[in-house]
């Protein structure tokens, strides 16, 4: 059980890394390591104008120190990376159950992301080139090449990321297409790898399809509107596989799920 | 400047300050045991129970607006064998005071629950949720109609046993709360639960339909903090059971303003999904204020022109 810490929290730094998209950092001592696929529920702070708190991913953490990776999605988003340096959130972290590197870290991985999906597997991408045992392949998918947040891995610390873009596709290091294109190809490479997902659903649906085609397994972070990020509120249920399928809540037994664990994704009929 | 006696008598039962979790908002009252002492509230009212587990609606769920939230969870939860089973074992270990919010598909089946109930030790009171606005098979009806009210309440008193509190919580969506509330307190109610939410609906202008499947949601949150206090208000003036004031709260001014309107206790709810540590917050804060203020009891702050309660 990771332990929690629920308190104020201090923006500290903020740097534009792509079109709205930033990395916000806050002064916030966790009890624990994050696992990648682990969030924290992030309030902007201003009570009268928000009723609930963000579900952030956490992009990495440190002695004193949590970081995130926001899009502007809404007026909440917009909230958190408009506000000035010094201004208080409030945050609850970590949360949810992550993607389990101890038994993980042993296979041929694949991470395939999309948008800010790739928050959680460039920390599990971290954390394996920690560990001694990189993921095969890393590939990250944005429409264009504004929405890449290139500093993000620019330090190297995450290993080589192949980069997809559906526009513009022009500058040199670029792959034209979606990311799904990038996973086949990484396949013929690795028939036996585990594939780690997340990003938009239409993408995660599509990379569980190639899982099940190759017959591949597949680990995916879940978004899921949320209200209290602790399995309280049953905001976030998602149905597990089976009949009837016990309902659970993304924000507790999840973000992260194996897709066949998931009802919507393992019935889906194949494209 | 003496200090502040915070206790509320709920019928038979002592709470030792009137700050309790509304149903639906902190779980079954287990959840966030490594933050806080959850014994440390006046109570906490549980998820609502039915007597069969209920999955509860497709998504989506929750909306969040400016000031408010709609919901339409539809009363998913894990049926009262497994509450009494699981987690009030654990509450009893932990002395939280517990009252167990009920709802019931026809209106024998309250008194069916609570006869369960009487075998097993550790709770306080219930709550009938006879106003959920999110099932097809509705608490609604019952909720809305005085006569069923008194038949309902009056079925649940014959099975009580008399060291326990009987809440009756209400909706706002009526025209007249006030005969909703008579019903029960002629039946042996020993508080009114005042209120639950109030009937909501949003759009989405792409689709242009309803964001809800079943239309209907119930709205909590600041938005309905007025509301509320009309409600409290009304229902003040119409019986002399105690109130726990719900709707809005998120300060201890909010808890204040239902203690002048005629409110014994509050229950915090909405605001328990930003603050899950709100609750405990406030129970401070109301001595604080209370003692600021130069009273010796929140029944001190109830306006004059409503009387003794």
């Amino acid at each position: 059980m990771t332990d929690r810490r629920y308190g104020p929290a201090l923006l500290r730094a903020k740097e534009s890394v792509a079109r709205e998209t930033w990395v916000l950092r806050y002064d916030f001592e966790m009890g624990s390591v994050a696992l990648p696929g682990q969030f924290a529920m992030v309030h902007p702070g201003c009570d009268e104008l928000f009723v609930l708190p963000r579900p952030l991913s956490i992009l990495d953490a440190g002695d004193g120190w949590i970081d995130f990776l926001v899009k502007v999605a809404g007026r909440g988003s917009r909230a958190l990376v408009e506000a000035d340096l010094g201004s208080a959130v409030r945050i609850l972290a970590p949360l949810g159950r992550g993607f389990d590197l101890d038994s993980l870290a042993c296979e041929t991985l694949i991470l395939v992301a999309g948008g800010v999906g790739v928050v959680p597997l460039h920390l599990a991408a971290r954390r394996l080139v920690e560990r001694g045992r990189p993921a095969r392949r890393a590939i990250f998918g944005a429409r264009a090449p504004e929405d890449l947040p290139r500093q993000v891995w620019s330090d190297g610390r995450g290993g080589d990321w192949e980069l997809w873009v559906q526009e513009g596709a022009e500058e040199g290091d670029l792959h034209p297409g979606l990311v799904t294109e990038g996973l086949e190809r990484a396949l013929v490479d690795a028939a036996d790898a585990t594939i780690l997902a997340c990003g938009p659903t239409a993408m995660m649906q599509a990379v569980v399809r190639i899982g099940r085609r190759t017959g591949n397994r597949v680990w995916l972070c879940l978004e899921e509107q949320m209200g209290c990020g602790a399995g309280v509120c049953r905001a976030c249920v998602v149905d597990l596989s089976g009949d009837p399928g016990q309902r659970v809540t993304v924000c507790r037994e999840g973000p992260v799920f194996e897709s066949s664990e998931i009802r919507f994704l393992a019935e889906e009929t194949p494209a | 400047m003496k200090g502040v006696d915070l206790s509320v008598q709920l019928g038979p039962v002592t709470f030792a300050n009137p700050i309790f979790t509304a149903s639906g908002t902190w779980g079954y009252g287990l959840d966030f045991v490594d933050l806080v002492d959850p014994a440390a509230l006046g109570a906490v009212v549980t998820k609502t129970l039915t007597a069969v587990p209920r999955r509860g609606n497709p998504q989506p769920r929750v909306r969040e607006l400016r000031h408010g939230l709609l919901n339409s969870i539809g009363l998913e939860n894990v049926g009262l064998q497994a509450f009494l089973r699981e987690k009030l074992p654990a509450l009893r270990e932990r002395g939280v005071r517990t009252i167990l919010s009920l709802a019931a598909r026809e209106s024998g089946e309250f008194a069916t629950m609570v006869a369960e109930l009487t075998r097993h030790e550790g709770w306080q009171g219930v709550e009938l949720n006879l106003s959920c606005p999110n099932v097809a098979e509705g608490g609604l009806d019952f909720g809305r109609d005085p006569f069923r009210i008194r038949e309902i309440v009056d079925s649940v008193r014959q099975v009580l046993p008399a060291d326990r509190a009987l809440l009756v919580k209400l909706t706002p969506n009526v025209t007249s709360i006030a005969d909703l509330a008579v019903a029960a307190q002629d039946a042996g109610a020993h508080a009114i639960s005042c209120i639950n939410t109030v009937v909501g609906l949003e759009v989405d202008l792409e689709t242009r339909r309803p964001v809800f499947p079943r239309a209907f949601a119930g709205y909590s949150g600041p938005a309905i903090l007025p509301i509320a206090l009309a409600k409290v208000w009304e229902v003040a003036r119409a019986v002399d059971l105690p109130i726990v004031g719900i709707g809005g709260i998120s300060s201890v001014e909010d808890v204040l303003r239902f203690l002048v309107v005629g409110a014994g206790a509050v229950q915090v709810g909405t605001a328990l999904f930003a603050r899950p540590t709100l609750a405990h917050d406030l129970v401070k804060e109301l001595e604080e204020s209370l003692i600021t203020r130069g009273c010796a009891s929140p029944m001190q702050m109830r306006c004059e022109e409503l009387g003794r309660s």
